[in-house]
């Protein structure tokens, strides 16, 4: 059962709730608004007349592949305000400038200097409002030799440096199907939005903050980026091995219905883990003496170091797994890890995800209701803060939805205006 | 100057791994002073972890603790001993804000818990973060973010579709995680600021991890399907991959996604007869042939050196080499931003930090320091932030409840 996206969800103020944002990202920015949405800041999504060409990025509900039923704009875009704009168009800019006005931050993710060329780059809203805060998200940052190469998705990965890491060593390096990107772009555009308003609220000074999506990516690399410097090598790809200090241990193993990953580490890391593995074995099939005999705990890196030849117990080891779990089942095999502490995970589908009991548990799930459908899951609350909510938002805008409530209601254009605006399609 | 974002704000990071230390980073890196626990009796395991100074592993000698560090101040404290707990207790009373990342319940132990820290710092705002939250039945489940990318969906839609799945670099969710708790961390420290009211905040790795993937659990829950690895195939784009270049396991990728790039890609390369073939014209015929058009791409790009080639490309055609870690340190746009800083460390000299993703305007992040040896900082912040005298310190120091490793032992 899954909670409700109610009004007494969103009717709670979360900790950003003062502020105003305009949105002008497509789907390279999308998530950044969203975060802040979900902590209550106010997020109006500006569309051009004809709709976020992102609208048209599927998978879509039920195949219908039109502007209302992109799922990446109905998750992305939850909780948020729509409005159309021909931000190309005088009037157009002319109301964009009076929202800037009003606004706290403007969060964007146009080709580097887009804004700028009509006329609405930083130093313009700057002099309209010089708290705001405004933030760029391209694939390379604003300036620089590649500010103005095509960076989708596959490019982010080649350049980051993250896919050369991955995959089999035998076959070209490949990237994470689902693309990453531009969310890691997104999300350090919420962080530098937030870090950017705290600011501003307390000195009264905006700024431009200039987000690179490679370099979010490549944050991703973790402990990889040094390795030049320090011991004069780059990391190779090892597919579904991995390597430490010279010797390879399997990561993913079959189990009866998928697969499943398991960190195999000596010493502090994974001693306790691989003892605990045996003992569990050790009720069903037999394990060979000389791994029952090995002391794990006092395997570390430092000790293969000395002796590589005893890194070759890894290998041994991982070949005797992949006999042992393919006699059981993802659930049992983490279910007995879980009571064991040892180090594994399934290899989750995104079935398995949307079924998982600790994320049902804590009630990540909540339905959102659609005109086409009352109650979508989607994946909802990711923080729990004890002070203000984090919201469930309403379902994703229709082009132009809130139109007549932001241009007459709030901004107080008129009912005669408003029509001749929509007639000559500036909103 | 304009000052760094939060200076002024104190932060005691008891956190330790990937995702804690990361987001004291964003605070440290902005002007916070950042005061981060350690131990050499209870070790981050980052401290273990390569990549070592001259490959030699020792606890002060580890690139992977110290990029994770940086723009921080070293307490050590062995948390197993009364005395070291007390500092800490004190610290969380200095605190604007602690981070944690310990297995759910430990704080509290410790009476460290956020209804201990705040009845006399009702203001603090403290962070829990973990694999998968503080409540629920896998709460005390400890994990590193390898596994949770695993348990989280990354690794099944990783790898070719003929074959199993793969697994992502490194501990590849706290690498979204991360995010995720700082953004919820500034927006508690700026409702604090207009409120003066504290809170607590509990992140799970695993929750975050998956709001990436809100369009695919959409994808299941209204229309059944799981999405799986697809290789480097896109399903609206083509060529889509990575081709082989000069040299050993160099690569470009290129992405094609519209049938007017297709016909400025043929240009570039020379318009050969067989891209003329009507089966690669559209879009769809060359979905439909896709692994006789990668063939005939492979087979141009093999006579190019990657980078020499992404130039020839771009910016007509995305396309990029697949840069290993050498290339990062030359690659134009990295250099131009300034990516990665060298700082000068106690004991492994010059060492290259990842520097800021985000340029600001007016308050440029600066990594003060380098990373701190275990405990390095102890004095200072002994004296400093609490206001110990000398000789409290040495009494706590010759106890072994406070520790001081690196040049100030």
């Amino acid at each position: 059962m899954n909670a409700q996206s109610d009004a007494a969800s969103y009717g709670t103020p979360g900790a950003l709730a003062p502020y105003r944002i305009l949105d002008l990202t497509d789907h390279r920015g999308w998530l950044a608004g969203k975060m802040l949405g979900d902590l209550g800041a106010e997020i109006i999504k500006i569309e051009p007349v004809d709709g976020d060409p992102g609208r048209h990025r599927g998978p879509f509900f039920k195949e219908k592949a039109d502007a209302d039923h992109s799922l990446k704009w109905w998750f992305f875009n939850q909780g948020k305000q729509g409005i159309s704009l021909n931000l190309d168009s005088e009037e157009g800019k002319a109301l964009f400038k009076k929202l800037v006005a009003e606004a706290d931050a403007v969060i964007e993710s146009f080709d580097a200097g887009w804004m700028d060329s009509i006329g609405l780059g930083y130093k313009t809203l700057e002099a309209i409002n010089p708290k705001i805060v405004m933030t760029s998200i391209t694939a390379f940052g604003q300036g620089g030799p590649h500010a103005g190469f095509k960076g989708p998705d596959l490019i982010l990965a080649a350049l980051c440096g993250t896919m050369y890491l991955c995959g089999d060593p035998e076959r070209p390096p490949v990237r994470i199907s689902v693309p990453q990107g531009y969310m890691h772009g997104a999300a350090e555009g919420a962080v530098s939005t937030i870090m950017g308003l705290y600011h501003a609220r307390s000195t009264g000074i905006g700024q431009h903050a200039d987000v690179s999506s490679q370099l979010a990516y490549s944050r991703a690399l973790m402990n990889a980026t040094p390795f030049p410097k320090l011991e004069n090598r780059s990391l190779q790809r090892t597919g579904i091995w991995t390597e430490s200090v010279g010797s390879f241990r399997r990561v993913i193993y079959p189990a009866k219905d998928g697969f499943i990953t398991m960190m195999i580490n000596g010493g502090l890391l994974g001693g306790k883990s691989i003892e605990a593995i045996f003992e569990w074995a050790g009720e069903t099939v037999e394990v060979p003496e000389k791994l029952l005999n090995t002391d794990w705990q006092g395997l570390d890196a430092a000790a293969i170091i000395q002796d590589p030849a005893k890194g070759l117990l890894f290998t041994e080891l991982s070949e005797w797994l992949m006999d042992f779990y393919p006699n059981f089942d993802k659930e049992t095999i983490y279910a007995e890890a879980l009571k064991r502490r040892i180090l594994l995970a399934p290899v989750s589908t995104i079935a398995d995800i949307c079924e998982d009991e600790q994320l049902v548990a804590r009630e990540y799930f909540v339905d959102v209701a659609h005109e086409d459908d009352d109650a979508v899951t989607y994946p909802g609350p990711w923080a729990k803060m004890s002070e203000t909510a984090v919201h469930v938002g309403a379902r994703a805008p229709h082009v132009g939805e809130h139109n007549r409530a932001i241009f007459v209601d709030k901004m107080g254009v008129s009912e005669v205006e408003f029509k001749r605006l929509v007639e000559a399609r500036v909103i | 100057m304009a000052d760094l974002i939060f200076e002024g704000l104190k932060v005691w990071d008891m956190s330790w791994v990937g995702v804690g230390p990361l987001t004291a980073r964003y605070l440290a890196d902005n002007g916070a002073t950042v005061v981060r626990m350690d131990s050499s009796k209870r070790v981050d395991i980052l401290r273990i972890s390569p990549p070592f100074q001259d490959g030699k592993p020792g606890f002060n000698n580890s690139m992977f603790y110290g990029d994770f560090n940086c723009s921080k101040l070293g307490l050590g404290l062995d948390m197993a001993t009364e005395e070291a707990r007390e500092v800490a207790r004190e610290m969380a009373q200095w605190a604007d804000v602690i981070l944690e990342s310990f297995t759910p319940g430990n704080m509290a132990k410790w009476g460290l818990s956020y209804a201990d820290v705040s009845k006399d710092n009702p203001g603090v705002v403290m962070l829990s973060t973990c694999m998968q939250g503080q409540t629920g039945p896998r709460a005390h489940y400890p994990g590193f973010g390898n596994l949770m990318a695993s348990n989280s969906g990354y690794y099944e839609i990783t790898g070719w579709p003929d074959a199993e799945p793969v697994p992502v670099y490194g501990a590849y969710t706290d690498f979204i995680a991360h995010r995720f708790t700082t953004t919820a961390l500034i927006a508690a420290l700026d409702h604090k600021a207009r409120t003066g009211r504290g809170q607590y905040i509990d992140i799970s790795q695993f929750e975050a991890a998956v709001q990436y993937f809100g369009p695919e659990v959409l994808d299941y829950s209204v229309n059944g399907n799981t999405s799986t690895r697809a290789g480097n195939s896109d399903p609206v784009a083509a060529p889509h991959a990575a081709y082989p270049c000069v040299g050993e396991d160099r690569w470009i990728a290129i992405a094609i996604e519209s049938d007017y790039e297709w016909r400025v890609f043929k240009e570039k390369m020379g318009n050969p007869a067989w891209a003329e073939d009507a089966k690669f014209a559209t879009l769809s015929s060359r979905k439909e042939n896709e692994d006789e058009l990668n063939q005939q791409v492979a087979e141009w790009t093999s006579g190019w050196n990657n980078k020499e080639l992404q130039y020839f490309l771009q910016p007509d055609i995305a396309a990029g080499a697949v840069q290993d870690q050498f290339d990062l340190y030359e690659d134009a746009q990295t250099l131009y931003r300034g990516y990665f800083v060298d700082l000068e460390h106690s004991e492994m000299g010059k060492v290259p930090y990842n520097g800021t993703q985000t340029l600001f305007s007016k308050t440029p992040t600066t990594l003060s320091k380098a990373s701190p040896c275990v405990g390095e900082d102890s004095r200072q912040v002994l004296r400093d932030c609490l206001g110990f005298t000398d000789q409290k310190i040495d009494t706590l120091v010759a106890s072994g409840a406070v520790e001081i490793t690196g040049p100030n032992a």
